[in-house]
């Protein structure tokens, strides 16, 4: 089976966060505070086939501010790649990082995301409380900002539900 | 002697926590939303198929506990389709801690791929809650999603059940099985 163009959080295929979204009926995502300053969020996804992450993104909500960064680990906690500390964008709309290339190959990984601003917005979805950590989303808060490498001390997300919408795509179109 | 690791037809790896609403469920819901509520019948076990794409260790059982918890025990089994238990969880455990995840650590097992099998759980009343999505219409939701229901297990799941009816309940409950040790 081939791997579709982009692997996001939103997608049922490649996503127990779309999955759940789609299969509960709730696939809709508002502006969602970010959870806590140097708070990263770590969404499951899975690869099905090899995948050479060329661009990595995210939808910023009614507020952006702070920097973003958006990386890839695998299920031991290492990370593959990342989008380097990025100042948030424009209101409401899909912002896109150009990383160095990376190759995933078939396998379970992490989408994280962390933010350094408390005032900052992601487009998420926030489902019944306890969901997300029922469904494999992890977190940790790092003492200085940014996606540490291997991870620390995370843990099973259960508080401040954020199903933040970030994709990787095997493309620089997008 | 090593293990041999079975690739499934698919080529396609498992979710790391594998439920009702992820992509190894046989059940297609999309309706109804999530939401914490009651656990609808005492001693009830409810049954939701699954087929898995590669061979897969199952370190954990789990469930999503709802806003009340600490009142009634839960219990997570996976099946074969004829009924017999391939892996029970513990039946005494208590739900603890309100609207968050709770794991049953059991000892880790293998599962197949393209098998059917069903995830299975089972609450002791009806005070506990649960987060599930909510499908309307009783009894048909069940006949249409492949999902069986088990009544009267007063002791918990039990190592042989015969899938005799169609789920009545329209309620499909987040639990499932943990791909990971910890967290």
């Amino acid at each position: 089976m081939a791997e579709p163009h982009i692997v996001s959080t939103t997608d049922a295929a490649n996503s127990p966060v779309g999955s759940l979204l789609q299969e509960s009926g709730t696939t809709a995502t508002t502006s969602t505070s970010w959870p806590g300053a140097k708070v990263v969020v770590y969404l499951p996804i899975v690869i099905r086939t090899q995948f050479t992450v060329r661009t990595i993104g995210w939808q910023n909500g009614t507020t952006p501010s702070g920097n973003i960064e958006v990386g890839v680990y695998d299920e031991s906690g290492t990370r593959k790649g990342t989008s380097g500390s990025t100042a948030a964008g424009t209101t409401a709309a899909i912002q896109l990082t150009t990383p160095s290339a990376f190759t995933l190959a078939p396998g379970r990984y992490y989408l994280a995301m962390t933010c350094d601003a408390t005032t900052y917005t992601v487009n998420a979805q926030a489902p019944a409380a306890g969901s997300s950590g029922s469904i494999g989303v992890m977190t940790e808060t790092t003492g200085s900002f940014g996606l540490p490498n291997p991870w620390g001390s995370v843990a099973v997300l259960t508080a401040s539900e954020t199903l933040a919408r970030c994709f990787i795509a095997d493309s620089t179109v997008v | 002697m090593s293990e041999i690791i079975l690739p499934g037809r698919s080529g396609r790896k498992a979710s790391v926590f594998i439920t009702p609403f992820s992509a190894e469920s046989l059940v297609k819901i999309n309706i109804g939303g999530t939401a914490s509520a009651a656990w609808t019948t005492t001693n009830l076990a409810m049954f939701h198929p699954i087929s898995l794409p590669e061979q897969v260790t199952v370190n954990r059982f789990f469930w999503c506990n709802g806003t009340t918890a600490s009142t009634n025990n839960l219990q997570v089994g996976v099946y074969d389709s004829a009924g017999n238990a391939i892996k029970l969880g513990t039946s005494s455990t208590l739900a603890s801690g309100a609207s968050q995840p709770q794991f049953d650590n059991v000892a880790d097992f293998m599962l197949y791929p393209d098998k059917l099998y069903y995830m299975a759980l089972w609450c002791s009343g009806t005070t506990t809650h649960v987060v599930r999505a909510n499908p309307a219409g009783a009894g048909r939701y069940g006949r249409e999603a492949g999902i069986y229901q088990v009544a009267s297990l007063s002791g918990g799941l039990t190592s042989t059940v015969t899938f005799a009816a169609a789920s009545t309940v329209a309620t499909c409950p987040l639990y499932g099985l943990a791909l990971r040790a910890s967290p």
